[in-house]
């Protein structure tokens, strides 16, 4: 079934979000989720109001929607965030949903209605990329399909004995006892895995890192993934903005984001991270030409080891899949799903084949409500 | 009327999508009163993924494709609602007269 235009029936109804709604949005929020970033109401509802509200991509077609019931109570709630796209050189409007809640009285159709409002939307592109089961049912009930590749993790062990054992430890506190008991043991099994020989050696790759500037990455973007026909517009001043943004979640550690260049001195790509100091990090955008794929991978890999991470992951972008199966990373179907819909199957093709530039700095997996 | 060639009664569309809802909503709460105009959606019995699985199987059950516009409350807020929404449809496009109803599973 794919939505045609806006045709809601009651009962309540479907508006835009109006910053009155903040309250009400945020009490709904704690009573849909456990889990926050900040349990400080007046935290969270000043999170959303910048991030709904006085972010840099402003389009009043594309607002955020409520549901309120008959009582007139904000009962369900879709968050929209408006990104510019360039498509085969042409801006396109993209437009992605996040944090759909529904009050558990009003649990039914308004999750429905408010997927089917939002796809009915002008854009030209909808996705989430941060989805759990019950949204990608709805969403593919409504016409809209799931970027499998996008939906796949990857993840490169850096200190592999800590890593797997970590990963073992799992299974109950008789496990993690034993886990922590052996972790100076298994660091020095580390210590030697990366002096020898073989795929967890640890050695500098050749060139240089340093700090990424957001006017560099908006300058060197169209460059390095010139050739894919969907990338996104940085070049309109809003990186600045979007990085603040993502350097404030902390659920994952601290952002590192560095520039990588070549033993000239040339920009070959860079990386942005989350490091926790130990764990695994998560990566937030891998940008390099193709020629210089192999290079910003090993930098991304040496840096998280000298930083201390066990290993490093990210999602599977279609263009880098061939270079991170080549640097031995393991391939899992795990977390969250990336969903789209747009009417356009040149655009949908674009992303399934791997000719489009979308990375988790695209998407809602920046945000930390 | 003919029920083999005009569809089913509303009563059976009412027992049959009683009977779904039990089997596959409400197993871990067989004494759940059901009636014929209780609510199912906001009351906990059938949430924004059970709507796809309801509709899935009154297509599948009394053989009719169910538009997007028409999953809607009025239309499938109750299991009289379902029996006055199914029984309309099959009659109007003749669809669920000529087959007799699959068995629920």
């Amino acid at each position: 079934m794919t939505p045609g235009p806006l045709t809601d029936s009651g009962p309540g109804r479907l508006r835009p979000f109006q910053r009155e709604d903040l309250p009400e949005v945020v009490a709904l929020r704690r009573q849909a989720f456990r889990y926050s970033e900040r349990k400080r109401t007046e935290r969270l509802v000043a999170y959303l109001e910048r991030i709904f509200y006085d972010h840099p991509w402003a389009d009043p077609e594309l607002p955020a929607l409520v549901y309120e019931d008959e009582r007139g109570r904000v009962a369900g709630f879709l968050g929209v965030i408006p990104r510019p796209l360039l498509f085969q050189g042409a801006p396109i409007r993209a437009a992605v949903a996040t944090q759909l809640m529904v009050a558990p009285e009003s649990r039914g159709l308004v999750g429905r209605r408010l997927f089917r409002a939002f796809l009915a939307g002008p854009q030209d592109l909808s996705l989430s990329d941060t989805a759990n089961d019950a949204a990608r049912l709805l969403w593919a009930s409504l016409g809209g399909s799931v970027s499998v590749t996008h939906s796949l993790t990857w993840t490169r062990a850096l200190r592999p004995y800590r890593h797997y054992a970590s990963r073992a430890s799992s299974g109950g506190p008789a496990r993690r006892l034993a886990w922590l008991a052996a972790r100076p043991l298994l660091s020095v099994a580390d210590v030697c895995a990366a002096r020898i020989g073989g795929p967890f050696r640890q050695q500098m790759p050749p060139g240089a890192t340093e700090h990424l500037d957001p006017a560099v990455m908006a300058a060197t973007l169209p460059r390095l993934v010139g050739p894919r026909a969907l990338r996104p517009l940085y070049e309109d001043g809003s990186l600045g903005w979007l990085l603040e943004q993502a350097a404030d979640k902390r659920q994952f550690g601290e952002l590192r984001q560095r520039l990588v260049r070549g033993p000239r001195g040339e920009v070959a790509g860079w990386f942005l991270y989350y490091c926790d100091g130990g764990g695994v990090g998560q990566v937030l955008q891998v940008a390099a030409a193709r020629s210089g794929q192999a290079l910003v991978l090993r930098h991304l890999f040496y840096d998280a080891w000298r930083e201390g991470l066990a290993a490093v992951a990210g999602r599977v972008e279609p263009a880098l899949a061939a270079e991170l199966g080549a640097q031995r990373c393991r391939f899992e179907r795990t977390g969250p799903w990336m969903l789209i819909h747009s009417q356009r199957t040149e655009i949908m093709h674009a992303i399934v084949c791997g000719a489009a530039f979308v990375s988790r700095l695209e998407g809602e997996w920046w945000l930390s409500f | 009327m003919d029920q083999q060639t005009t569809g089913p009664a509303q009563s059976e569309i009412v027992d049959r999508a009683r009977a779904y809802v039990r089997e596959n909503f409400l197993y871990m709460r067989p004494d759940w009163t059901l009636g014929d105009e209780d609510p199912l959606l906001g009351s906990g019995v059938i949430d924004s993924i059970g709507v796809i699985e309801l509709v899935e199987f009154l297509q599948g059950a009394f053989r009719l494709a169910i538009a997007e516009e028409e999953i809607t409350e009025q239309n499938l807020g109750t299991l009289a609602a379902i029996g006055r929404f199914v029984h309309q449809k099959c009659h109007a496009n003749g669809s669920g007269g000529s087959v007799r109803p699959r068995q629920v599973a």
